[in-house]
């Protein structure tokens, strides 16, 4: 059996059969070409996505900055023309001071050490420090910016992020139907979380972190559990 | 690499829960992580964790020459090494701040006590003693690293076994192992570490602090205890503003705490030389494979879906002095609880009755002065 084919599970250095697709072929997260072949780079499981996209379905913590997506960043320095921005990968993002709605040189945006960010990666390369802005190309906030006060921030897997930002995810929708609560999710594995209470607020951060091993079906039941906690106190 | 950063709202949130006796992993104020210790298979090398925090610790011995000052003792030497392994921003090498701290304790807790009997390490005076060398190494930084190392360098040093020797005409003979019983060490007392995190200008105290608690906690107190309930050390970094009370109420956690943590590491240690009698598979390879040992699959908050009510305050204090202490257990039988309004006080309390079969003879643990509460889970 030469190769490994969609839905085996590879460990990096496995070669990698891609059949069923004609002409171009993109390789998604975790493949690589080597000379004539693909080759896995990750452990995972090889997965089929669209007509000709493959890629390795891993799990990972550590964030590797990608150009475009939208992090949650916690800022470690905010003197001068760039703060800061710790969001989890090997190099402290940047953000200029310029880079939030309303901003002038006369205005500066009202930015402190440990606030957090919610912003998109401009630049984002394996050679520079990647580059954070938090407002859109029309110069509007949007959902980016200083998150407010009084929220939780918790880490976890880029499985799990990815997971929540399907479209109609079920626990979010489940959840939303009960209780009244603010999320914010970032791609480098952390997530902003908000509710009436403390208690809520450890009950429904609990509820996303277990939604990483629960099955569809499992998570009205997991819902129904963290509602009958809440109104059992 | 630098320590990350914890954000304002997750400083805020963590104090505003403490504030309301809550903490993030869904323990109780006052209860511990689960406390495994595994024993490898040389003499000596055991891994201790509590929770997601590990510690590796190995002892080994040679002879060496005493110290001018003490001739006739042996030498403890007890090193904490911090490597990247354990937190990224561990540095090896560089004695950083906690790593100072957390060596110094240990030594306070273990050398100062005097809890190994050193004379008994001295082959020929003044030219050969055992120097013991006792190596910890922080496998994973997750909070309280004090008590998991002191714990970790207790049941290593009773587990450790040296060799056998014989100062005969010729010179001095080391047996090996198989040809005479190595001897374990002499321990006179067996002290550990126990930490308290404190919050809020002394108001809420914490056990066994995760990381986050211990960043942002105001101070951290250490208490070094022994199995006899004895004080070896006592060690407070940080300030707070905190009274007597607040120090007794840690000195009674703590006793208790010690006394059932050596009562583990004695159990495990008797288990551990059964399986050696017995022959049977042991160490660390055979914890791997029946899953005791396991990698990281789990997120950095575990919060289990069911979250404790804040049962303990602060007010709830006198029930450290009157221990609630267990049933007495008359016969086999079946207990059931009742919820009786026999005692009318402000928080629910239930009425155990004890029936034992033979007998027709009911117990029940009703004494109006010491109110057993019986928490409900």
């Amino acid at each position: 059996m030469n190769g490994s084919s969609e839905g085996d599970v590879v460990v990096p250095g496995d070669v990698v059969r891609l059949t069923g697709v004609k002409g171009k072929v993109v390789l998604g997260p975790g493949l690589a070409r080597a000379g004539e072949g693909v080759h896995a780079t990750k452990c995972g499981v090889l997965r089929k996505g669209g007509n000709n996209i493959f890629y390795v379905d891993s799990r990972q913590k550590k964030y590797v900055p990608a150009k475009g997506e939208c992090v949650l960043g916690v800022v470690t320095n905010a003197r001068g023309d760039m703060f800061k921005v710790d969001i989890g990968s090997s190099d402290e993002a940047s953000v200029s001071y310029l880079a939030f709605e309303n901003a002038t040189k006369k205005n500066r945006p009202l930015v402190n050490v440990g606030d957090v960010l919610f912003g998109r990666l401009l630049v984002a390369s394996k050679d520079m420090e990647p580059e954070l802005v938090c407002v859109d190309s029309h110069g509007k906030k949007g959902r980016l910016g200083v998150l407010p006060d009084g929220g939780f921030l918790f880490t976890c897997s880029l499985n799990l992020v990815r997971k929540l930002l399907r479209p109609e995810c079920p626990l979010l929708e489940a959840l939303g139907k009960q209780l009244a609560f603010e999320l914010v999710v970032g791609l480098n594995g952390r997530v902003w979380l908000r509710t009436g209470s403390v208690r809520e607020t450890l009950l429904v951060a609990d509820a996303v972190l277990a939604y990483q091993h629960l099955q569809p079906h499992q998570v009205q039941h997991a819902v129904d559990q963290l509602i009958y906690q809440l109104s059992s106190s | 690499m630098k320590e990350p950063i914890i954000s304002n709202c997750e400083k805020a949130f963590l104090l505003e829960a403490i504030s309301e006796s809550r903490r993030l992993d869904g323990r109780g104020m006052f209860d511990y992580r689960d406390l495994s210790i595994r024993f490898g298979k040389d003499y000596g090398c055991c891994e201790v964790s509590m929770g997601q925090t590990r510690v590796l610790g190995q002892v080994s011995c040679e002879i060496q020459q005493p110290k001018a000052t003490r001739p006739n003792e042996g030498l403890l030497l007890i090193n904490v090494g911090l490597s990247p392994m354990g937190a990224p921003h561990f540095e090896t090498g560089r004695q950083s701040i906690s790593s100072i701290q957390l060596n110094r304790l240990l030594e306070k807790c273990i050398k100062d006590s005097k809890c190994i009997d050193l004379e008994s390490l001295c082959i020929v005076a003044e030219e050969k003693v055992w120097c013991i060398r006792l190596d910890l190494n922080i496998l994973n930084h997750e909070g309280n690293l004090i008590d998991c190392a002191s714990v970790a360098a207790l049941a290593a040093l009773s587990h450790f076994r040296r060799p056998d020797v014989e100062l005969t005409s010729e010179g001095l003979i080391i047996y090996e192992a198989a040809v005479k019983e190595p001897i374990p060490l002499g321990i006179k007392h067996t002290p550990i570490c126990v930490s308290f995190a404190i919050f809020n200008k002394g108001k809420n105290i914490v056990v066994d602090p995760s990381e986050l608690e211990e960043r942002v906690a105001e101070a951290e107190f250490t208490l070094g205890v022994n199995g006899y309930k004895e004080l070896c050390g006592v060690h407070l970094s940080g300030s707070t503003q905190s009274g007597p009370t607040i120090v007794r109420q840690c000195a009674n956690k703590a006793l208790k705490r010690a006394v059932s943590v050596v009562a583990l590491i004695k159990e495990t240690l008797a288990k551990d030389s059964e399986l050696r009698g017995s022959n049977t598979e042991r160490g660390f390879v055979e914890c791997v494979r029946q899953g005791t040992i396991t990698s990281h699959g789990t997120p950095k908050i575990c919060l289990p879906i069911k979250h404790k009510l804040p049962v303990e305050t602060m007010e709830a204090s006198h029930e450290d002095e009157s221990s609630c202490d267990e049933v007495e257990v008359i016969g086999s039988g079946t207990v059931e609880l009742k919820n009786s309004s026999v005692l009318a006080t402000d928080t629910a309390e239930q009425v155990m009755e004890v029936e034992a079969k033979p007998k027709v003879e009911e117990i029940s643990l009703s004494d109006d002065e010491n109110e057993v509460q019986i928490l409900s889970d």
